[in-house]
C-alpha cells in the first residue's frame, strides 16, 4: 500500500466531506420556515425580529452565510446554538462523549458476537442449532430498533427490574468530573440494557454475513490441502474464518452508518443524553447551528469509517492491491 | 394512377369535416348557452375548499370526521397534512391556510386574562400575512377592534367586563371561527410519598407553570425529592434568555421571584410585592415585601428590582418585549418601593405585567456586559427553590430554599424523559413520583388507573381548540356559510374520540370558558344540526346541482 494512495484516499475523503456539508447547509435553508419565526416570540415587534436576525447572522445573503460558514467548518468553529445559546462546541462535546461511550463498545461487540456465532453457523449448517439459531437474526433484521428498545425496557426494566429504564445515571446523581460520570456501578448498571440492544440489533446482518460467507469458504480446495497436513480441526476453522471474513469488513462502514442512524431512536427510548437525541431537537428547533454540527461529527464518523476499511481490507487480503 | 381516388377522397372528406365542424360548434355554443343561463340562476360551484390540515392525531381525526359532514351538504375538501414548522410559516405567519385549518390556544399564566385572546386573535391588526399573533381567521370587524382597544385601558372591571361581554355576543353571531372543545388534562402521582397537589385548570397538579401547588406539597415519607417528568429539555439558566417552552420559563419564576403570580384559582396575588397602589391610571406604586435575600445572602431592594427592569430595557430583552409595550420606566422611590409609569392605562396590568417581572441580583448582573450570550450557569435568585442543577438532556435539581417567604417542603427533580411509553412506566415502577406533562390514550390511562400506589387526576383545561376559516375571501367571508359549517362540525364526537377517558367540555358559540369570571352566557347557540345547516344555506339563496353539489348564490360575484 503506497503513501500516495492513502493521501489520495484521504482527498478524497475530505472531498466527499466538503460536499455533504454543503448538501446540509442548503437543504437547511431550503425548509420553508424562517428560524426567526422559531427564535422569536410571534408577538415580537418588527424592529425585535429584526434586531435578532442580525444578532444570529440570518440578515445577510444565503451565499455569505454560506461562505462564513465554510470558514468556520475549516476551524472547527459551528457558532452558538440558536437554542441553548451558547458556542455549539461546549453542548455538543459531553452528548458526543456520551454517544460513543454507548456506540463504541455496542458496535465492537457486534462484530465481535457476529464474527463468534455467523462462522459457528457456517461450520455447523445443517445441525439442529443452526438451523433454528438462524431464526433470531432474521427477526431481529426486519424489526425496527425503536420496538427493539421498548421491548427490551419492558421486559428487562419494567417486569423484571433488573435494570434502570431511563438516562446515564441514578436521576440526581452528583458528579463533577469525566471519570465521576463514567467509571462506576452505577453509570454501568444504566449503560447495558441500550448497549446490549444496540449490539444485539447490530449483529444480526453482520451473523448472516458471515454465515454465508464461511459457508462458501468451507468447500475451497486450500481447506483441504490444510487438513491433509493433519492440522487440527480448529486450526482448520481459523483459516477458513480468516478467508470469511473479507465481505464482513466491508460491512463495518456500513455497520457504522447504521450504528449512527440508530442512535437517534437507541437514545430517545432510553433517554439518554447524547448526540442523536440532539440532532432530532436541535432539528425540530430549526437550531442549525447545533444541527449543522451534530451532522458534520455523524458524517465525519461514517467517512473516516470507510476509510479505515478501505485501509484494512488490503491488510487482510494483500491480494487486493489499492491504486 | 393510385393518386386520384386519394384526392377525390380528401375532398369529400373535407367537405365532410367542414359540415360536422359547423355542428359541432353550433351545437357547442347552443350548449354553453344553455348551461350559462342555467348557472346565471345556480351561481358558480363552491370549489373544493383546501384545509391545512396540522400534523397531529388530533386533527387528522378531526378532519376525518368533518370531512363526511361537509361531503354531505356538497362541500369536497382537500384536505393537506402539514408538519409543525411548516405550518408555523405557510399557515399562521403567511395565512396561506387555505379555507380552513385547525389549531388550539395553549394558557399560559399571561393569557388567563383575555386580554391576550382579544388582543391577538381576534383584533384586526393580527389578521393577515405577516401580522404576527394569531388571528387565523383574519377576521376584521371594527366594532369588535373599538371594543377590544376599549377594554384593554378601561380600568373599570364591570365596565370592562360589560365590553368583554359584548365581544363575545358579536363573536357568536358572527362565528369568524369555530370553537370546538376543550380538553381535560390526566396527570398521575404517587400517592404514598407526596400528598398536598392543588389542581389549577389548564396546568393540572403538576405542570410547571403550577407553583402554588408545588409550594404545597408535603412528602410523607424520608424522600423530599419529588422526581417529576418532562419530555423536553430547556434552553437555558439565564433568565433574559430562557423560552425553552413553559417548562423553562415556568420554572426560571421558582428561581427568581416575580412581582405577582397567580394561584391555583388563577387569581393574581402578592409575591415578592406585597402589595401596589395605582396613583392614577398610568401610574402605579410597588410595594416590596421586607427581609427578602438572594439566594447567596444578599438582601432584596427596590434597587435590584429597578436595575432589573432598566436593564432588560437597555438590552432590549426580546421576552420583554411585552413588559415594555406597557411599561414606560420605573423609579425608586424609598428602600422597598419603586414606581412604574405606563405609557398607557392598561387593565391587565397587574395579571400580565406584575406576574412577568423579576428580579435579579444588581451585583451580579451589573457586571454583566452582554445578557444574551451570558451562560448564567449557576442563576441566583430570590425564590422559593435554589438551582441545584442542570444536566443537558438529562435531569434539573430544583432545591427547597429554607429562607424563602412561603419555603417548600420539597426538592424537585426533573427527568427529561421524551418518550411516553417509557415515563408511563417509570409511574409505574415508582422510579418517577408525578408527571409534568400529559397523559393520553385510554390504554395509558386505564394502565395507570390500575396502579394502587397512583393517583390519576382530571383537569378541565380552558385552552380552546378551534377550528378556523378564512374570512377574507368567499366562502369564509360569507356568513352564511360561516354559520351553516358550525352546524356540521361534530364536536361531541371529535372529543369523545379525540379525549377518550380524559374527557372534556364541547364549546358553543363562545370562545370563552365558561368557568371564566367574563363567560358571557347568553350567546348565540350553533347545535350539530346538518338540517339546520342546508337551511341557512338554502335561505342565503345557496343551490345544489342535480349531483348534490352546492352552488354560490347566482348574486355572488366569485373569483372574477
Amino acid at each position: 500500500m503506497s503513501r500516495e494512495y492513502i493521501l489520495r484516499r484521504f482527498i478524497r475523503m475530505i472531498f466527499t466531506l466538503w460536499v455533504i456539508m454543503t448538501i446540509i447547509f442548503f437543504m437547511f435553508r431550503l425548509i420553508p420556515a424562517d428560524p426567526a419565526s422559531l427564535l422569536i416570540d410571534s408577538s415580537l415587534t418588527a424592529e425585535g425580529q429584526q434586531q435578532l436576525r442580525e444578532f444570529w447572522g440570518i440578515d445577510k445573503p444565503v451565499f455569505t452565510q454560506y461562505l462564513t460558514y465554510m470558514g468556520n467548518l475549516l476551524k472547527l468553529d459551528f457558532g452558538r446554538s440558536f437554542f441553548y445559546r451558547v458556542p455549539v462546541m461546549e453542548v455538543l462535546g459531553p452528548f458526543l462523549r456520551n454517544s460513543l461511550v454507548l456506540m463504541v463498545p455496542a458496535v465492537v461487540l457486534a462484530i465481535v458476537a457476529a464474527i463468534g456465532i455467523g462462522s459457528y453457523m457456517g461450520w455447523k449448517r445443517g445441525s439442529i442449532i443452526e438451523r433454528w439459531g438462524i431464526m433470531i437474526p432474521l427477526v431481529l433484521h426486519g424489526v425496527p430498533l425503536y420496538w427493539l428498545g421498548l421491548v427490551a425496557l419492558i421486559i428487562f426494566s419494567f417486569w423484571l427490574r433488573w435494570f434502570p429504564s431511563s438516562g446515564m445515571r441514578e436521576l440526581g446523581y452528583t458528579a463533577e468530573t469525566v471519570w465521576d460520570i463514567y467509571f462506576n456501578i452505577d453509570f454501568l448498571r444504566h449503560l447495558i440494557l441500550p448497549m446490549m440492544t444496540a449490539a444485539i440489533y447490530l449483529a444480526a446482518s453482520p451473523i448472516m454475513l458471515m454465515r454465508s460467507s464461511m459457508i462458501e469458504v468451507q468447500n475451497e480446495e486450500f481447506l483441504d490441502v490444510i487438513r491433509a497436513k493433519g492440522v487440527p480441526e480448529r486450526v482448520v476453522v481459523r483459516h477458513a474464518m480468516r478467508n470469511a471474513l473479507l465481505p464482513v469488513v466491508t460491512y463495518l462502514a456500513f455497520l457504522a452508518t447504521i450504528a449512527v442512524a440508530g442512535s437517534v431512536l437507541l437514545e430517545t427510548v432510553f433517554s439518554w443524553p447524547g448526540i442523536g437525541r440532539a440532532l432530532v431537537e436541535a432539528v425540530n428547533s430549526r437550531d442549525y447551528p447545533l444541527a449543522q454540527a451534530a451532522f458534520f461529527m455523524w458524517s465525519a464518523s461514517v467517512v473516516i469509517m470507510y476509510f479505515i476499511v478501505d485501509i484494512l481490507y488490503h491488510k487482510l487480503d494483500p491480494r487486493i492491491s489499492l491504486k | 394512377m393510385f393518386l386520384l381516388p386519394y384526392l377525390r377522397h380528401r375532398i369529400v372528406s373535407r367537405r365532410l369535416s367542414k359540415i360536422t365542424s359547423l355542428i359541432l360548434i353550433t351545437s357547442l355554443l347552443l350548449g354553453t348557452w344553455i348551461t350559462s343561463s342555467a348557472q346565471e340562476e345556480m351561481g358558480a360551484l363552491v370549489p373544493p375548499l383546501v384545509v391545512s390540515q396540522l400534523a397531529f392525531p388530533s386533527y387528522e381525526e378531526w378532519w376525518r370526521q368533518i370531512q363526511p359532514e361537509l361531503e354531505q351538504i356538497g362541500i369536497t375538501l382537500d384536505i393537506q397534512p402539514i408538519e409543525a414548522n411548516t405550518w408555523i410559516q405557510s399557515c399562521s405567519i403567511e395565512r396561506n391556510c387555505g379555507t380552513f385549518t385547525s389549531t388550539g390556544a395553549g394558557v399560559t399564566d399571561e393569557r388567563i386574562d383575555p386580554n391576550w385572546f382579544l388582543t391577538d386573535v381576534l383584533h384586526s391588526s393580527k389578521a393577515g400575512a405577516g401580522a404576527g399573533g394569531s388571528n387565523l381567521a383574519n377576521w376584521m370587524n371594527e366594532e369588535v377592534d373599538a371594543l377590544i382597544e376599549a377594554q384593554s385601558i378601561e380600568l373599570d372591571p364591570e365596565v370592562r367586563k360589560g365590553m368583554i361581554l359584548q365581544i363575545q355576543e358579536i363573536f357568536a353571531r358572527e362565528t369568524p371561527f369555530i370553537p370546538v372543545y376543550y380538553i381535560n388534562d390526566v396527570q398521575a402521582y404517587d400517592k404514598t410519598k407526596f400528598e398536598g397537589f392543588l389542581q389549577r385548570p389548564s396546568a393540572g397538579i403538576s405542570r410547571f407553570n403550577n407553583l402554588t401547588s408545588f409550594l404545597n406539597v408535603q412528602p410523607l415519607t424520608d424522600q423530599t425529592t419529588l422526581r417529576i417528568e418532562n419530555n423536553h429539555d430547556g434552553n437555558s439558566t439565564n433568565p433574559f434568555v430562557a423560552t425553552g417552552g413553559l417548562f423553562n420559563t415556568a420554572t426560571m419564576t421558582w428561581i427568581y421571584d416575580t412581582l405577582a403570580r397567580k394561584n391555583e384559582l388563577l387569581e393574581t396575588i402578592p409575591w415578592a410585592a406585597e402589595s401596589w397602589e395605582w396613583v392614577d391610571n398610568t401610574t402605579i406604586d410597588v410595594k416590596l415585601r421586607e427581609g427578602m435575600t438572594f439566594h447567596d445572602g444578599e438582601a432584596v431592594t427596590a434597587e435590584d428590582l429597578v436595575f432589573t427592569v432598566n436593564y432588560a430595557m437597555e438590552n432590549a430583552i426580546p421576552n420583554w418585549a411585552g413588559i415594555f409595550n406597557v411599561v414606560a420606566g420605573v423609579e425608586q422611590t424609598g428602600d422597598y418601593t419603586a414606581r412604574f409609569t405606563l405609557k398607557n392605562a392598561f387593565a391587565p396590568f397587574e395579571s400580565n405585567i406584575l406576574t412577568a417581572i423579576y428580579i435579579v441580583p444588581q451585583h451580579i448582573w451589573s457586571e454583566v456586559s452582554d445578557p444574551q450570550t451570558f451562560e448564567n450557569a449557576e442563576p441566583i435568585g430570590s425564590g422559593p427553590f435554589t438551582f441545584g442543577h442542570w444536566r443537558k438532556n438529562e435531569s434539573w435539581l430544583f432545591n427547597g430554599n429554607p429562607n424563602h417567604f412561603q419555603a417548600p417542603a420539597i426538592n424537585i427533580l426533573v427527568a427529561i424523559i421524551p418518550t411516553p411509553e417509557v415515563w408511563i412506566g417509570m409511574l409505574e415502577n415508582q422510579e418517577l413520583d408525578a408527571n409534568g406533562t400529559y397523559i393520553r390514550g385510554d390504554s395509558q390511562i386505564e394502565t395507570l388507573e390500575a396502579m394502587e400506589h397512583l393517583e390519576l387526576v382530571i383537569t378541565p383545561s380552558v385552552g380552546i381548540q378551534s377550528v378556523y376559516i378564512d374570512n377574507r375571501v368567499l366562502p369564509g367571508s360569507d356568513l352564511a356559510f360561516r354559520r351553516a359549517i358550525h352546524h356540521l362540525i361534530p364536536k361531541a364526537s371529535m372529543l369523545e374520540v379525540v379525549a377518550g377517558l380524559g374527557g372534556g367540555s364541547t364549546a358553543d358559540g363562545n370562545f370563552m370558558h365558561p368557568t371564566s369570571a367574563f363567560f358571557n352566557p347568553d350567546t348565540m347557540s350553533y347545535g350539530y344540526d346538518p338540517e339546520a345547516a342546508r337551511a341557512v344555506l338554502a335561505e342565503a339563496g345557496y343551490t345544489w346541482d342535480a349531483e348534490g353539489r352546492l352552488h354560490y348564490p347566482a348574486s355572488y360575484n366569485v373569483g372574477g
